[in-house]
C-alpha cells in the first residue's frame, strides 16, 4: 500500500535535524565558508545525530538507520548548511561502507583505530571525470594481492582521511567492489589542490592510485553496489535541502523587498520563479524518497541504480537552477557575499558535476 | 539574390578574430590572479599595448578602433564578445561604462562636449550610479535629494553598486528634487571626483564575480555641485535646447542600448567555456564509451546552436539601434536570453567535465561566477519581460 507518512522516529529525526541546522549550522554557515573548514562545534553538533557518520553497534555507534531515515536527516541539516553537512556525510561514508561490508578481522583492526570517532575524518573515493556510470578505476584479485589502478576526483579529506575506501569495478566479473586503503597509503598519490567553486571544507582532492595490497582489503561484495548508490543518494538529498532552503530565503526576501509600490514577490516574474523552484524540489524529495525506499525494501540492484541515478541527476539539475533564481531574486544584493545565496549558488553547481550523467537530460536554453 | 545576410564584413570579421587570439593569449592569462586579488594587474596599460587592433582607448593616441560598414553598435557587439573570450576583467579599463550615455540622452551641447565627448575620446572616465540600498529595478524610488542652494545644487543621499565609481573622473547621480513628483522629480546630476561632500565609503564590494570591477559604494554629504552639472541645464537653469528628458527616461534609455553589449560579453565566457570543454573532452573521447561520446558532443552542438541564437538577436539589437529605431524590445530581447542561457552553458561544460571542470585550474568556474551578473546589472532578465511583454500589449503587462 503506497504510505507516504514518516513513522515516530523519523519524524522526530526530520524535527531534530531541522532545529539543529537553523540553531547550529546555520549560524556557524559563514563561518565555515571563510575558514574553509567545519568549526568544532558544528562538527560535533553533526557527528552527534549518528546520522551523518553511520556505524554499526559493534563498531560502536548508533547502528545504521533506514536510507529513507538518513536522507530525510541530510537533507534537513543541509537546510541548515549544506557545505557543513556535506562534508559530514562524505567523512561519514567510510564508516557506512566498513559497517555494512568488511569482514570480522577488518572491523577487528578498525574499531581499534577508532573508525567513526568525532575527532576522526573518513573518505570515500568513488567520483571520476565521467560521473558515476563508467568507472574506469580497476580492482583486480590475484591470488592474495588485489591491485587497484586508477583516478579518483573530489575525493574528501583526501589529504587526511584515517580510513579511505575505494570504490572500483573488477574487469573479469563486471562487479563494482570496494577496498580499505592500507595505513600507510602506499600507491596512494594526492595532487595538490588549487581549490574549485566551493565545498572547501571538504577537503576535496584528485587521487592517483596504483596499489598492491593484501586481498583481506577488499570489502564483502554482496550488496556493496546497492551500498554506492546510497552514498550517491545523499548529494541528492543535500542539494535538495539547500535548494529548499534558497526557496525559503528568497520568499522572505522578496516579501520585503518593494518595488513599483508592492512587494516583488506579488510580481508574477517572481513569484513564479518559486514556485516552479518548490514545486521541483517537491518532485526532488519524491524521488529521493522513492529510491530510498527501494534500498530499504531490498529492491533488486538494478531498480535501484535506475532509481537512483535519476534522482541525482533530478536534485541537481533543480538545485543549481533554484539556487540560481534565489541569486536573481535578491537581485544585486545576492551577487554580494555577504548574503548566503552566491554560495548556495556555487555549492549546487559544484555538486552537481559529480555525479553527472549527459543521458539524463539534454542541454536547453533559456527559451 | 537577397540582400539578407549574416556574415559581417571581413573587416569586423577579422578585427574581431585578432582580437579573440590577443584575449585569448594575454587576458586570459591575467584573469586568475585577477580574481583572486580582486585587483586588475598593475602593469594593464603595457598589457593593453600589447593588442595588435586598436582597442579604442580614448587617452591613447592611434587607438582610436576602425570604423566598419555595419555601424558602431554591432561593431560594439562583435568588440565585447572577443575582448570576453579571453576573460572579462579588463573589460572596465575598455569600456566607457553608460555614464557618458545619459549625458548623451540628457546633456546640452556644452554637456555632451565636456563630458559625452571626452569619454568617447577616452579622456575621461565616468559611471553611473543609480541603485540604492533599498531599490534596484523600481527606480522611481531614488531617495538621494538634490536641493537648490543660489548658484548650486546641494547632494545628500547614498549610492550602491556603482560600478567603477572609487576610479571614476565624473559619475552620473540620480537624485529627486521634488519627492512629492515621484518618478518626474527624478533629475541627474554630474559630480566630479574630489568634489567636497563625495566619499567612496566602500571601493570595492565582496562578490560572486567580477572581482576586480570596482563595485562602489559612494556617500554624498552636502555635496554641492554648480548649476550646469545637472544635465539639461545650464548656469542659469534649464536650458531651452534640450529635450527635457525627465532622470529616470535618460537612466533607461542609457541602459537599453548597453543591454546588448552585456550579452555580448556573456556570449563570450561561454563560448570560451565551450571551446575549452570540447577541447579536453575531445582529448579524452578514447576513454568513454561511444554511447557516452555521442551524449557529450551532442550536448556540445546544442550549446554552439544556442550561442548561435544569441548573436543573432544581439545583432539584430545592434542594428536597430545604429538606425535609430526606437524600440526597445530587441535589446531587451537579448539581454533576456542570453545571459542566463550562458549561465547554463558554463554549467553544463563544467558538468560535462566532471568536478575537475569547476577547479580552479581551469577558468569556468570564475566564469560561471562572472557571468550571473550579466542577468542582474542593468535591468534583470525579469525587467527584459517586461518590456518585451509591452511591445506585445502596451502597459497592462507589469
Amino acid at each position: 500500500m503506497l504510505n507516504l507518512a514518516y513513522d515516530d522516529e523519523q519524524q522526530a529525526v526530520a524535527e531534530m535535524t531541522r532545529d539543529l541546522g537553523s540553531e547550529v549550522l546555520s549560524p556557524a554557515a559563514a563561518t565555515t565558508e571563510q575558514q574553509k573548514a567545519v568549526g568544532d562545534e558544528a562538527w560535533q553538533a553533526l557527528h552527534s545525530t549518528g546520522l551523518t557518520t553511520l556505524l554499526s553497534e559493534d563498531l560502536g555507534g548508533d547502528g545504521i538507520p533506514s536510507a529513507v531515515t538518513q536522507m530525510i536527516a541530510v537533507e534537513q541539516l543541509a537546510h541548515g548548511d549544506p557545505q557543513a553537512t556535506i562534508a559530514a556525510v562524505w567523512s561519514g561514508a567510510a564508516a557506512f561502507f566498513v559497517s555494512q561490508h568488511a569482514s570480522p578481522a577488518q572491523r577487528a583492526t578498525l574499531r581499534e583505530a577508532g573508525i567513526g570517532s568525532v575527532a576522526q575524518r573518513g573518505s570515500v573515493a568513488l567520483y571520476e571525470a565521467d560521473g558515476t556510470d563508467e568507472l574506469t578505476t580497476t580492482v583486480e584479485v590475484a591470488g592474495d594481492r588485489v591491485r587497484v589502478r586508477g583516478r579518483k576526483v573530489a575525493v574528501p579529506f583526501a589529504e587526511r582521511a584515517n580510513t579511505m575506501v575505494v570504490v572500483g569495478r573488477e574487469q573479469s566479473s563486471g562487479d563494482l567492489v570496494g577496498v580499505v586503503v592500507p595505513a600507510g597509503r602506499e600507491g596512494v598519490s594526492v595532487a595538490p589542490s588549487s581549490g574549485a567553486l566551493a565545498l572547501d571544507a571538504a577537503e576535496l582532492g584528485v587521487v592517483d592510485l596504483d596499489m598492491d595490497v593484501p586481498v583481506d582489503q577488499l570489502l564483502e561484495r554482496d550488496g556493496f553496489a546497492v551500498s554506492v548508490a546510497r552514498h550517491r543518494l545523499t548529494l541528492a538529498a543535500v542539494q535538495t535541502g539547500m535548494a529548499q532552503r534558497a526557496i525559503e530565503y528568497a520568499g522572505d526576501y522578496g516579501s520585503q523587498r518593494i518595488a513599483f509600490g508592492k512587494p516583488i514577490v506579488s510580481f508574477q516574474g517572481i513569484s513564479f520563479l518559486l514556485a516552479d523552484a518548490l514545486t521541483r524540489t517537491e518532485q526532488a524529495r519524491l524521488e529521493i524518497l522513492d529510491a530510498a525506499s527501494k534500498i530499504d525494501a531490498g529492491s533488486a540492484a538494478e531498480d535501484v541504480l535506475f532509481a537512483v541515478g535519476g534522482a541525482v541527476a533530478y536534485a541537481s539539475e533543480n538545485a543549481a537552477e533554484t539556487t540560481r533564481n534565489a541569486v536573481q531574486v535578491l537581485g544585486g544584493h545576492g551577487f554580494m557575499t555577504e548574503y548566503p545565496v552566491e554560495n548556495w549558488y556555487r555549492i549546487a553547481a559544484y555538486l552537481s558535476t559529480f555525479d553527472f550523467d549527459p543521458y539524463a537530460s539534454a542541454f536547453q536554453p533559456v527559451f | 539574390m537577397s540582400p539578407t545576410t549574416f556574415e559581417l564584413s571581413p573587416e569586423l570579421e577579422k578585427y574581431g578574430q585578432q582580437l579573440r587570439e590577443w584575449s585569448t593569449r594575454e587576458v586570459r592569462s591575467r584573469a586568475r590572479a585577477a580574481d583572486t586579488t580582486k585587483q586588475t594587474p598593475e602593469d594593464w596599460e603595457a598589457i593593453l599595448d600589447t593588442c595588435p587592433v586598436p582597442l579604442g582607448r580614448p587617452d591613447k593616441e592611434g587607438d582610436e578602433r576602425p570604423t566598419f560598414e555595419e555601424g558602431y553598435w554591432l561593431a560594439q557587439l562583435v568588440y565585447y564578445e572577443n575582448l570576453c573570450y579571453g576573460d572579462l576583467w579588463a573589460l572596465p579599463l575598455l569600456s566607457a561604462g553608460i555614464g557618458h550615455l545619459v549625458v548623451d540622452e540628457m546633456g546640452t551641447a556644452a554637456q555632451r562636449e565636456k563630458w559625452y565627448d571626452s569619454a568617447m575620446r577616452g579622456e575621461s572616465v565616468g559611471a553611473f550610479a543609480l541603485t540604492e540600498p533599498h531599490f534596484g529595478s523600481d527606480t522611481s524610488q531614488v531617495a538621494t535629494t538634490a536641493v537648490r542652494d543660489g548658484d548650486e545644487w546641494v547632494l545628500n543621499g547614498s549610492k550602491i553598486y556603482c560600478t567603477q565609481g572609487a576610479v571614476a573622473d565624473w559619475i552620473t547621480v540620480f537624485a529627486t528634487t521634488d519627492k512629492s513628483l515621484g518618478a518626474a522629480g527624478i533629475a541627474c546630476f554630474i559630480v566630479e571626483a574630489g568634489t567636497p561632500g563625495f566619499s567612496v565609503p566602500k571601493p570595492n564590494e565582496s562578490k560572486l564575480g567580477i572581482r576586480n570591477w570596482p563595485t562602489s559604494e559612494l556617500l554624498f554629504e552636502n555635496c554641492r555641485v554648480p548649476l550646469e552639472n545637472r544635465l539639461g541645464w545650464n548656469s542659469k537653469g534649464p536650458d531651452d535646447d534640450t529635450g527635457m528628458v525627465s532622470g529616470q527616461r535618460g537612466a533607461l534609455a542609457a541602459l537599453s542600448n548597453n543591454r546588448p553589449n552585456m550579452s555580448a560579453m556573456a556570449v563570450g565566457v561561454a563560448q570560451a567555456s565551450i571551446d575549452i570543454a570540447t577541447e579536453l573532452l575531445e582529448a579524452r573521447r578514447e576513454k568513454m564509451s561511444p554511447r557516452r561520446w555521442d551524449a557529450v558532443s551532442n550536448d556540445l552542438r546544442r550549446m554552439n546552436v544556442a550561442l548561435d541564437r544569441a548573436r543573432r538577436i544581439n545583432f539584430n539589437a545592434g542594428v536597430d539601434i545604429d538606425t535609430g529605431a526606437p524600440s526597445r524590445r530587441t535589446p531587451a530581447m537579448a539581454k533576456a536570453y542570453a545571459p542566463q542561457t550562458c549561465d547554463r552553458i558554463i554549467r553544463r561544460c563544467m558538468q560535462l567535465l566532471g568536478p575537475e571542470g569547476a577547479s580552479k585550474d581551469l577558468l569556468l568556474e570564475k566564469w560561471y561566477r562572472d557571468v550571473k551578473i550579466a542577468d542582474i546589472f542593468e535591468g534583470s532578465s525579469q525587467v527584459q519581460r517586461i518590456i518585451i511583454a509591452r511591445e506585445v500589449v502596451g502597459r497592462l503587462a507589469g
